[in-house]
């Protein structure tokens, strides 16, 4: 029997709690003795139709949604960069990387986090969507200008290679922490509503 | 006056297998009622976004069953449909009807491949 509670942890985060419940349980029945990774295959599938129809059924929204989790998360990138910046003009070669590396790392990835927390917050399913569609937009432009990227630290103690792969691996890693912001918005609600709903 | 609801063919269908199942009807039966009476095999994404739809529109409603170990412990979500899904509906047929009155359908169904 596949694991049709996660199934429907994972499709709650697009659509409602009830719905979320009965697509699990519709998969499942249907599953007809396949293999887990056909199951898993549909799943996916309903969370990508899921998030089509949130973003289609109110598409300006979507849009709005879309483009301040770009800003979002375009800044708070910025801001990680501008401040590994700051501090390695004012340390040691050894301690700067150390201190810089974890700066940059840290606020890159609490800025993505905060971003996708910020999105589900505003816009629930909708702004789950839009966190994904954020996340994938990242991607597409890491893996097209990615190679521009230069880190602006000391990079004597390293050398230029090691520190750019650091870099681009930060920025490629920071969708994870967008989706698991806007993820982790997202499941309150629902355990809230079965809360309630086992109650009556 | 409140507007009137336009359906499109596919959430037609949907309505028409939802009356046809009556108390049963669910994502499963739902698809293979279409499968077996319209010849039309549809996707679960695409199923479950017209019923979102349906829903949004006040034109279904829906009622959670009793969780079985078939499913993995989940309950089925039965759907209905609502006045003013059978009003929309009723709307549609008769405006096919109206479009068809007249026309040769003897003719039409031999024109058929």
């Amino acid at each position: 029997m596949p694991d049709t509670y996660r199934a429907q942890r994972l499709l709650a985060l697009f659509t409602s709690a009830e719905s979320a419940e009965g697509i699990a349980g519709d998969l499942a029945e249907s599953h007809d003795g396949r293999s887990s990774f056909a199951f898993w295959r549909r799943v996916l599938t309903m969370m990508v139709a899921l998030s089509g129809h949130t973003i289609a059924s109110a598409p300006l929204t979507s849009l709005g949604l879309l483009a301040a989790g770009c800003w979002l998360a375009g800044l708070t990138a910025l801001d990680a960069f501008g401040s590994s910046a700051f501090v390695s003009v004012h340390f040691g070669l050894m301690r700067t990387w150390t201190m810089v590396s974890l700066i940059y790392s840290l606020m890159y990835w609490s800025g993505a986090f905060f971003t996708g927390a910020a999105l589900a917050g505003l816009g629930q399913a909708r702004g789950m969507a839009a966190s994904v569609g954020v996340a994938i937009l990242n991607e597409a432009l890491l893996m097209a200008f990615g190679p521009m990227l230069r880190p602006s630290t000391n990079t004597i103690v390293w050398g230029t290679a090691t520190a750019s792969i650091f870099v681009y691996s930060v920025a490629a890693l920071a969708p994870f922490f967008l989706i698991l912001g806007a993820a982790i918005v997202r499941v309150r609600p629902i355990a809230r509503d079965h809360a309630i709903e086992s109650q009556e | 006056m409140a507007p009137a609801l336009y359906l499109g063919e596919f959430e037609q269908l949907i309505l028409l297998a939802i009356l046809r199942l009556g108390d049963e009807a669910y994502g499963v039966t739902i698809r293979a009622e279409l499968a077996d009476r319209a010849g039309r095999s549809i996707t679960p994404g695409a199923m479950y976004t017209a019923l979102d739809r349906l829903d949004a529109k006040g034109l279904i409603r829906s009622r959670m069953g009793d969780p079985t170990p078939e499913r993995g412990g989940r309950a089925k979500r039965y759907v209905t449909v609502t006045a003013a899904g059978k009003k929309a509906l009723t709307s549609a047929m008769q405006a096919y009807e109206r479009l068809l009155d007249g026309l040769d359908v003897v003719r039409l169904r031999g024109a058929r491949a």
